[in-house]
């Protein structure tokens, strides 16, 4: 599976690590600094870069790179 | 797009940052690149930033960092522990008094402080209502205290935004009490606690009313991790604590440089005359007035208005004369240039006419190319950026944060009239043929006091801002004032009164005891506005008494010279002191007395 440029690009600005270094088995526990704060700044970044509204309840189930695109793919965009 | 500036007093080039309202991974971004000291961020003045209060406030982050770097610092955040004010702020070995804090925000939620107050005020009589605003306000105004006591440093208070929904609901507005103004109530009494305390107001209220309360709050965020405001107003939040951090940094400007065709009417006098230009209550006419109307309030709070324009200086006054419709006049305008010289020549005229730095002005010009030559040809200048239409010219002068005070004292509100009457005066001193004649004429009458609380904003305004008649530019904050007080300095406000009125407090002389009967001149600093008058002599004389009268025997004055106070540089050489060093004298107060003119009027206040 390839890897979204865009969501590694997004999840980049918001963690701070290489784009490069994402992929697509990439997960919470792979990224030093995905805490609490991190999740809401990836909720607010991801609304904001692609236009769209997460809900709460799937906010919560961002937990890895897979999660982010199956959402993204299933919500629009 | 902004066009690339050349000022170098601006901070780096728009492109690296991102646009307001840009996505927030962009802020992200960029507050990554800021803070890792990548180019073009690498030379930036670290500044920290300790944030305390009620709620989540991590997400304030990047903006706060990008809106930093947008006025030329580099913010290092730390974030304390909400809901741990007491802790925080009374423990004196709290990492809020760290060394590396330079400044700290205290940004608390009503509904965290007084849920009831702030959810059910309907539930409490209207006396325990104001008898809760009165404990919030105390229990800050505790904080404050705990503050001011262990640190001199910048301290900003947020005040309260509106309720998002009042409880009353459409009958709120009828309440004898109505929720709005149970916040507004509390805002003023807070106002008030920090200007007694020297802390500094962060005006919420006013950021959440622009940005409108609906879309203040993001419930997802709040419910989710307690964050309090929505991610465009922690943007806005963000850039109104970073202007705050530059205004009580820097100096702010003084004068605002207009251009004429084009900027303040529309059409070009020359070429369409007097009837032609377009100025009045229709379109595009009304856009100008309302423009001219901006330039009116900046006087009204103290901004100096000029005009430097190409032009024949006839017929300007003629427009001016011709054209009721115009909101200015000719005499709201300290200075004018016009002709056809070139207008970086302007701005130094305007600048030597008025005795002020060339730096402290902002130039207003429609034309590009006159902004470039500016740039080039005065680079000190502030240029602002103009947009193509004249209905953004308003928020334009805005953006450019060029006269934001923090505070606003009686001499800024009567300042422009006071320069219109010094053209009288200047008037008198061409007819009269000595100094001596001239201050006999002019009746001066000097009044000095103490500096208390109620003088204290201007001296420490006068502190920061005066850069001429200064011999020591030694620029105290009010918290180091205060302390020199408390250790029995000497700090004397100066104001100066002639037949043509009030100039206002405009002189400050502060001596501090350093033993054994000698003292030291800390600061003495005066107002160009009455260079030329004696009046240095008078206030150095009244320092010289009162020291006497406190036990001190002799006073070590020095002047420290600096790229703009060569004004000040032969004051102290002229008195017959004997000299220390280079710059540096003593007055022995048995041997020298300094004669006071008997042509002015001394009047000692609350002695």
């Amino acid at each position: 599976m390839s890897v979204d440029p865009r969501i590694a690009k997004l999840m980049s600005d918001v963690f701070g690590v290489p784009a490069g270094s994402i992929h697509a088995r990439t997960g919470a526990d792979d990224i030093e600094s995905w805490d609490s704060v991190k999740q809401l700044e990836l909720v607010v970044a991801l609304e904001g870069a692609f236009g769209v509204s997460i809900d709460p309840d799937d906010a919560l189930t961002l937990d890895s790179y897979e999660a982010i695109a199956a959402l993204l793919s299933r919500i629009g965009s | 797009m902004t066009e690339p500036s050349s000022n170098p007093s601006a901070s780096p080039t728009p492109p690296a940052l991102p646009p307001p309202a840009a996505p927030p991974a962009e802020f992200q971004a960029a507050a990554r690149r800021v803070l890792a000291a990548e180019a073009p961020f690498e030379a930036l003045p670290r500044l920290g930033l300790f944030l305390t209060g009620t709620s989540t406030l991590d997400l304030l982050s990047p903006y706060l960092v990008v809106e930093g770097a947008r006025r030329g610092r580099r913010l290092e955040l730390e974030i304390g522990p909400y809901n741990v004010l007491e802790q925080l702020y009374l423990d004196a070995g709290s990492s809020i008094y760290g060394a590396g804090v330079d400044a700290v925000v205290l940004f608390a939620q009503l509904a965290d402080l007084d849920p009831v107050l702030a959810e059910r005020p309907l539930s409490l009589s209207i006396a325990a209502q104001h008898e809760r605003v009165a404990a919030v306000v105390a229990r800050l105004r505790g904080l404050v205290e705990a503050f001011r006591q262990r640190s001199r440093r910048p301290l900003l208070v947020a005040n309260f935004a509106p309720s998002l929904r009042v409880a009353a609901g459409l009958a709120d507005a009828t309440l004898e009490t109505s929720e709005t103004e149970l916040v507004v109530a509390l805002n003023r009494a807070l106002a008030d606690v920090c200007r007694e305390l020297g802390a500094t107001l962060l005006d919420i209220h006013r950021i959440a009313t622009e940005l409108g309360t609906a879309q203040w709050v993001d419930k997802k965020l709040y419910f989710l991790g307690k964050v309090p405001i929505a991610p465009r107003a922690q943007e806005l939040v963000s850039r109104r604590i970073a202007r705050t951090l530059k205004a009580l940094t820097t100096t702010p400007k003084k004068c605002l440089v207009l251009d004429l065709d084009h900027t303040l009417w529309g059409g070009v006098l020359g070429e369409d005359g007097v009837a032609g230009i377009q100025v009045g209550a229709s379109y595009p006419g009304n856009v100008f007035v309302e423009f001219q109307k901006r330039a009116l309030a900046l006087r009204d709070r103290g901004v100096l208005l000029a005009i430097a324009s190409k032009n024949n200086e006839a017929d300007v006054r003629e427009a001016f004369e011709k054209r009721p419709e115009l909101a200015l006049s000719l005499s709201d305008f300290a200075a004018t240039q016009i002709h056809w010289q070139d207008k970086a020549t302007s701005l130094r005229n305007i600048a030597a006419e008025l005795n002020i730095g060339i730096d402290s002005l902002v130039f207003f010009d429609d034309n590009p190319v006159e902004r470039a030559w500016v740039r080039e040809n005065a680079p000190e200048v502030l240029v602002v950026e103009v947009p193509k239409s004249p209905l953004g010219y308003v928020d334009a002068l805005e953006a450019a944060e060029a006269f934001d005070h923090l505070s606003i004292t009686q001499e800024d509100l009567g300042r422009a009239r006071l320069y219109q009457v010094d053209n009288e005066r200047k008037e008198l001193a061409s007819q009269a043929g000595s100094v001596e004649e001239f201050l006999a004429a002019l009746e001066m009458k000097i009044v000095t006091g103490p500096v208390d609380k109620t003088t204290m904003p201007r001296a420490v305004q006068l502190i920061a801002k005066t850069n001429q008649w200064n011999l020591t530019t030694r620029r105290h904050d009010e918290g180091a004032l205060e302390a020199m007080l408390e250790k029995g300095a000497v700090a004397r406000w100066t104001r100066v009164v002639d037949k043509f009125g009030d100039n206002g407090l405009i002189g400050l002389t502060i001596a501090v005891d350093e033993g054994e009967g000698r003292w030291r001149l800390d600061t003495m600093l005066m107002s160009c506005r009455v260079i030329g008058r004696r009046v240095e002599e008078t206030m150095l004389a009244l320092v010289g008494q009162e020291v006497r009268e406190r036990g001190g025997q002799s006073l070590v004055c020095e002047f420290i010279p600096t790229k703009k106070n060569a004004p000040a540089k032969d004051f102290l050489g002229s008195l017959g002191f004997a000299p220390l060093e280079a710059h540096r004298f003593l007055w022995d107060f048995r041997e020298h007395e300094i004669p006071l003119s008997r042509h002015v009027t001394i009047e000692k206040e609350n002695p």
